[in-house]
């Protein structure tokens, strides 16, 4: 995919709706294509992959494996959605959950390192990437109190 | 007989508002862990003959000597004659209803409660959204739209349940796919062997673009699920009186008498439980309302 129309690919990402034109050149100039087969691993949880990916269309599983009880899935990304993020996220670093295509996907990657220093050299870039970012975190801390609360326990709340 | 149309809460299908009509299960559906849609015929013909019901109204189920539940109808307005429900073991009525078998009778009265807004909706994107046995009063709607198809635009259905196994009307829907209609499914949990969504109803919006002006929700399930839904929609600028919700609280007698569902200044069995957004707001964060 040329830098043009990943740019245009990321423009349509509900994400960076907001995000002005010489702001998407600077992502697409950091960004690549990535397409999965069904079933493959993408990242593993503790690996140092640098990468976090918007993707475009497919479905990835995001898991973690319980010793005893092997691999459960926790949350999935289709469309428009974020994974990967804690790559962008210094304190982080590493990856927090492993990650494997259900279906064929593609997505866009999106070089950490270089993220972070596009960041640091145009702080509106930065401050917008982060907000960004700081909302799929936190939409997906809402959306795991939910999935703790069991919602669809009897008596509990239906 | 009493054969009165389904006018409103006072004069129910099924004759005098608290007096239940004997009716018999003709068929049991097992639909998932602890839930199973029965399928039942008045046993006097010039009730079921009369009997007309809306999408999103309910019955009251009666078992002598044990009580009465609400219980939304479940089945296609369009052929009262198969009234179905679909009924989640709870407590004690429920139970006693999942241990009968076809040929058992149970005493109904209804319909009862107001209905999803479907002529309101003419012209307009539909997002249904549905969690655990939340489905169940949507899916006339759903069978209203398979009928009317053209009256509305895009229609989207997006459904959440704890487990797969939990997933209500599966095998239905590759026939609701057919007709245009998009369906995408969720579970909270799931082993390797699920090969699709994972995560909570609400963020299946996340998906998606609503065009907010000509866009209707109507979500049921439970309450703080619906209270996620309703927050994505209004981040998509959905307006909060096209933003539907069926509020199924606690029912008694199911005729506006004895306050048992009173919210607000509203009756659920007489007003409700189908309320848009703008007439709930000041409650519906309020904990313990
Ligand atoms: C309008 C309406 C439509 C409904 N539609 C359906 C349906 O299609 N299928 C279905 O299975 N159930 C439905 N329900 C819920 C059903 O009426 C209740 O679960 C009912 O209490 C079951 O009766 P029971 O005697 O088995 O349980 P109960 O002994 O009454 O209750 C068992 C437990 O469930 C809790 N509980 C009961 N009802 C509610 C409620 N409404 N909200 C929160 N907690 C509750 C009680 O506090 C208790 O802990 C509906 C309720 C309403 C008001
Ligand atoms: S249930 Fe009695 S007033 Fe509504």
């Amino acid at each position: 995919m040329e830098p043009r129309s990943l740019a245009e690919v990321l423009r349509s990402a509900q994400l960076f709706w907001g995000l002005e034109p010489q702001h998407l050149e600077k992502l697409a100039a950091i960004a690549s294509e990535v397409t999965w087969t069904e079933g493959q691993v993408i990242f593993r949880e503790g690996e140092a992959d640098d990468r976090l990916y918007l993707v475009v269309e497919g479905l990835v599983a995001l898991e973690m494996y319980i010793p005893n009880r092997g691999r459960a899935t926790i949350l999935t990304a289709g469309p428009h959605e974020v994974f990967g993020w804690s790559a962008a996220v210094p304190v982080v670093g590493k990856k927090t959950a492993s990650a494997r295509s259900l279906q064929r996907t593609r997505a866009i990657a999106i070089d950490a390192g270089a993220l972070c220093a596009a960041c640091e050299q145009d702080h509106h870039l930065g401050y917008y990437v982060y907000r960004t970012l700081a909302d799929v975190i936190a939409s997906r801390l809402t959306a795991t109190r939910l999935q703790l609360l069991d919602v669809y326990a009897v008596g509990k709340g239906e | 007989m009493n054969s009165t149309l389904a006018k409103g809460h006072w004069s129910p299908a099924t004759g005098h508002p608290m007096v239940p009509q004997p009716a018999v299960i003709t068929h049991v559906q097992p639909e998932a862990h602890g839930v199973m849609t029965y399928t039942l015929g008045f046993r006097d013909p010039a009730v079921g003959e009369a009997y007309r019901f809306h999408p999103g109204q309910f019955n009251m189920l009666y078992l002598p000597g044990i009580g009465e539940a609400a219980i939304s109808i479940s089945s296609d307005p369009a052929e009262p004659a198969a009234l179905r429900h679909t009924v989640r073991i709870a407590g004690n009525v429920t139970q006693a209803i999942s241990r009968m078998e076809a040929g058992g009778v149970i005493g109904v009265r209804g319909p009862y409660g107001n209905s999803w807004p479907v002529d309101r909706a003419v012209g307009n994107d539909l997002i249904i959204v549905a969690g655990g046995i939340g489905l169940a009063p949507l899916r006339p709607v759903i069978y209203h739209v398979l009928r009317h198809r053209a009256d509305y635009g895009k229609v989207t259905i997006l459904n959440g349940a704890r487990l797969p196994a939990d997933l209500l009307y599966p095998q239905e829907y590759d026939d609701w796919r057919s007709h245009d209609i998009e369906v995408v499914v969720t579970v909270d949990r799931a082993d390797e062997t699920w090969k699709g969504r994972v995560g909570v109803v609400p963020i299946l919006f996340y998906a998606l673009r609503p065009d907010p002006k000509r866009t209707t929700v109507f979500t049921c399930g439970p309450e703080i699920m619906m209270h996620f839904v309703v927050y994505e929609a209004l981040a998509r600028r959905v307006p909060k009186d096209r933003i539907y919700l069926s509020l199924e609280r606690n029912m008694k007698c199911a005729v506006a008498f004895c306050g048992r569902c009173q919210y607000g200044p509203t009756f659920l069995c007489k007003d409700g439980p189908v309320l848009s957004y703008d007439r709930i707001e000041p409650f519906f964060t309020v904990e313990e309302f």
